[in-house]
């Protein structure tokens, strides 16, 4: 259906829109009928009971127990199938497949800076093979962003400080929206750009394109920042007193200051950064700050190497 | 004996004076004036997005538009609207009450108010914000470089005002009842602003020490919502919305009780389900905390939390459906007039309606993501504040405008306004349901040329809005002059204040009046 020359439903490019779309039309139904109910209800009252109208108006009832149980009652099982409809679905939309391929996302006023597993960079433009379960791991530099896709009927708010992530299935080859959907200052409305839906074998070829993957410059920028004096044995023995990182991803660690915390993006992210606030236990504060040293991208190469000493590719650090 | 008009009419005599009349007065002739100013903006926004490019505006001018009639919009027009004015005006009228339990603190709200209010503007002329209403974080705290501080300090201030007049009202529900006005004999207008009260005082503080924290943080850098310096950003969001959406509240309350004065006295009938409409303002008030983080599905809150929020949203939903039944409820086997208040009462059932239904569409999680921060959601909150509340307050005006200033308005002009209005609004707002569902988001200048035909459909609606709301402010400023006198009680209605003479005198009542069962239509004696 088109008004205008404008469709009046955006496209399905994602495998989970059409149950979007299904729950949509589910409570669209239900608040179509109630609306309809008390339309038709107030239209009848009104004509026939019009101030010199000719009806029987003896005792209008002031209340009337039973239909007011009743419609209390009704209100609510009818808000329970909404809610069911929509959590069942928001499930679906929230929580990424373990087996999902990765791509990272970093926000910033205005643009989007995407980087593929190949190490392959770009700007505004997010390729995506199709058929494939995609989890963007995002994060903003600045402000907060919101990653939306209109066609995949999806959306979350890129955080500074925190990542958040959203996944997605293409089912339809062709060029989609991306849109900046949280208000981020002075060019918000230009913050946007598209999705670029290809087959598997051409994203591959595509994704070749790339010198370095992201563990390569992770592992170089690891050592030009001289993480390994102090994060590796020699002869045997740990250098100087910090846990080592073979294996540590997806781990739980104990913290100096009590309790443990599972090692994933965001601790490790907070490590490099405030490696004070949550020391892990049996080692000292020693170890120097990094805020300010290094951009999201270069955090995000250091995290992916990190996790690669763990033999881990995705960020399932929190999932396990 | 002279009325509160003209008992004395010296300037002085106004700016002192502690009559709740003439303070509701005050709030009106001030709230009309910040309408008009978010009005403006509202104009300028809808023109520059008639075409796709942005081009009437720049980026940065069009950010602070929306930022300005946010702001005034919400906190010196909706949040005051019917509480300072009508219920101002009308609540000890109608409890039997020579005044509110503390008039002087009631003169004291309206110039802390004045004083806000102004200093909001303020930071307007002196060259604005653009960090929208909802002042998210860390942008409102350290990257924006316009004036916050200068208008958070404002509503800092406009919140007193709320807080002194939700004090107000409960101390006189509770303390100053004329005898035989119990509980259950409230005027439901009576009900509602006591469940908004709740809120005023109980809301208000929450929002005054976020805005205090976005000043620590923005001049003295102290890590608060800023990441960068240790902050979290969700927290802003929580702490915003846990006054903010009860602030919803705040804002269609008393226009859900205006609603239900209208309704009986023009079906000349009892309104149906006087306890469940009670029960259900005040199940509002306390629900409404619970349900903030519904704002929050796509932002980072974590999926059990979405769960939660989603479930008790859809909770909320009930006491609104509950009132809608009943007023439908209320036109079974009446005799109803169609004069200009029954206009925008009806008016308002239809849009709060659809307001109302829509909400469920934004309460229901999956289908939120993909709305939430689209034009759904802008249509969907225009609907319940200009489609519900607006309408409910501009009924209420045409209704007791008589009872404030003893004058009649040109009847055939207030009716025509009402359709006007009606027909307007829904050409501007509800275009927008459908760009929000194909992916247009708010706050955007510029949009991608596949929208433009809805907009332009939206931007035309406007115009005949905006004429709708011209009417009313002429002929009610003629009628001031030229009007016929009205009479203590033009509708033939119910209710305490129409037994006083129009405009009432200056302490209401000579003598204790005799209170009856609320909503006694057909009139005994007169039909």
């Amino acid at each position: 259906m088109k008004i205008g020359g404008v469709p009046l439903f955006p496209q399905q490019a994602d495998t989970g829109a059409a149950g979007v779309d299904m729950v949509a039309l589910v409570v669209c139904a239900i608040c179509g009928l109630l609306a309809l109910g008390v339309l038709v209800a107030v239209v009848y009252f009104l004509i026939r009971y019009r101030a010199g109208s000719d009806v029987n108006r003896d005792n209008p009832p002031e209340g009337h127990l039973p239909l007011e149980l009743s419609w209390v009652g009704g209100a609510v099982v009818l808000s329970l199938v909404m809610f069911i409809f929509g959590a069942r679905a928001y499930y679906d939309l929230r929580v990424a497949p373990t087996d999902s391929f990765e791509i990272e996302v970093v926000g910033r006023q205005w643009m989007w800076k995407i980087r593929h597993p190949s190490g392959r960079r770009e700007i505004n433009t997010l390729h995506v093979p199709l058929g494939t379960k995609i989890k963007l791991k995002m994060i903003s530099r600045d402000v907060i962003h919101s990653f939306y896709l209109p066609e995949f009927r999806t959306k979350h708010d890129v955080l500074p400080g925190r990542y958040t992530d959203l996944w997605i299935e293409p089912k339809k080859l062709g060029r989609f929206t991306l849109a900046c959907s949280e208000y981020c200052g002075t060019d918000h409305s230009r913050m946007k750009g598209e999705v670029v839906v290809v087959t598997p074998e051409e994203y591959e070829s595509w994704q070749a394109l790339s010198p370095l993957t992201s563990v390569q410059r992770g592992e170089r920028l690891y050592l030009k920042m001289a993480c390994d004096s102090c994060h590796e044995y020699q002869d045997g023995q740990v250098v100087s007193g910090a846990p080592l990182l073979d294996g540590i991803y997806g781990s739980t660690v104990g913290l100096e200051a009590g309790g443990s915390t599972k090692v994933d993006d965001d601790y490790l992210r907070r490590s490099i950064l405030r490696p004070k606030a949550q020391v892990v236990a049996g080692f000292q504060p020693i170890m120097p700050t990094y805020e300010g040293r290094l951009s999201e991208e270069e955090l995000l190469d250091l995290i992916a190497y990190i996790r690669s000493r763990s033999g881990s590719t995705v960020d399932d650090g929190g999932k396990k | 004996m002279k009325d509160y008009l003209y008992e004395d009419v010296s300037l002085k005599s106004w700016l002192l004076t502690t009559d709740h009349k003439r303070i509701g007065i005050l709030f009106l002739l001030t709230i009309t004036f910040f309408f008009i100013i978010g009005g403006v903006a509202a104009t300028l926004m809808r023109m520059e997005l008639a075409t796709a490019p942005g081009d009437l505006v720049s980026a940065d001018v069009y950010n602070r538009l929306f930022t300005l009639h946010g702001t005034v919009m919400v906190w010196l027009f909706l949040i005051p609207s019917i509480p300072a004015t009508l219920g101002n005006f009308l609540l000890p009228l109608m409890i039997g009450a020579k005044d509110l339990a503390f008039p002087r603190l009631n003169l004291l709200s309206w110039y802390v108010f004045l004083f806000g209010g102004l200093l909001t503007l303020w930071s307007i002329i002196i060259g604005g914000v653009d960090t929208g209403w909802t002042f998210y974080t860390p942008y409102s705290t350290t990257y924006t470089n316009s004036h916050v501080i200068m208008m958070a300090a404002g509503i800092f201030i406009v919140g007193f005002s709320s807080i002194f007049s939700g004090l107000n009202f409960i101390v006189t529900v509770h303390s100053l009842r004329a005898p035989e006005m119990t509980w259950t004999r409230l005027p439901l207008f009576v009900w509602t602003l006591y469940a908004t009260s709740l809120i005023m005082v109980l809301a208000t503080p929450i929002l005054s020490v976020t805005l205090v924290l976005i000043a620590a943080e923005r001049l003295f850098g102290v890590g608060i919502f800023d990441p960068a310096l240790g902050g979290d950003p969700l927290l802003f969001q929580h702490l915003f919305w846990f006054y903010s959406h009860p602030a919803v509240y705040i804002m269609i309350l008393p226009g859900m009780g205006v609603i239900s004065e209208i309704l009986p006295c023009f079906a000349r009938r009892p309104i149906f389900g006087y306890k469940f409409i009670a029960g259900s303002s005040l199940a509002i008030a306390v629900f409404g905390f619970l349900v903030w983080g519904h704002h929050m599905f796509a932002a980072g809150q974590s999926l059990y939390a979405g769960l939660v929020f989603s479930f008790l949203s859809f909770l909320v939903a009930v006491p609104s459906g509950i009132k809608v039944f009943s007023w439908t409820a209320t036109l079974y086997k009446g005799s109803i007039r169609f004069d200009t208040p029954m206009l925008y009462a009806l008016g308002f059932m239809g849009l709060f309606t659809i307001g109302g239904l829509t909400g469920l569409f934004l309460a229901t999680l999956a289908v939120d993501v993909h709305l939430t921060d689209t034009f759904f959601v802008v249509a969907h909150f225009h609907f319940i504040m200009v489609g519900g509340m607006l309408m409910a307050y501009l009924g209420g005006l045409h209704f007791w405008w008589p009872k404030m200033t003893g004058k009649l308005y040109p009847e055939t002009l207030g009716r025509i306004s009402a359709v006007l209005i009606f027909l307007g609004f829904n050409g501007t707002f509800l275009p927008q349901f459908i760009l929000g569902y194909l992916g247009m988001p708010r706050r955007y200048y510029a949009y991608p040329e596949q929208f433009e035909f809805l907009n332009v459909i939206s931007s035309a609606g406007a115009v005949l809005l905006a004429l709708g709301y011209a009417l009313p402010l002429a002929y009610f400023t003629w009628s001031l002059i030229k009007g016929r006198p009205a009479g203590a009680d033009p509708w033939n209605a119910a209710g305490l204040e129409w037994k006083v003479s129009s405009p009432p005198p200056h302490h209401n009542f000579e003598t204790i009046p005799v209170v009856e069962q609320p909503y006694r239509y057909p009139r005994p004696g007169h039909e």
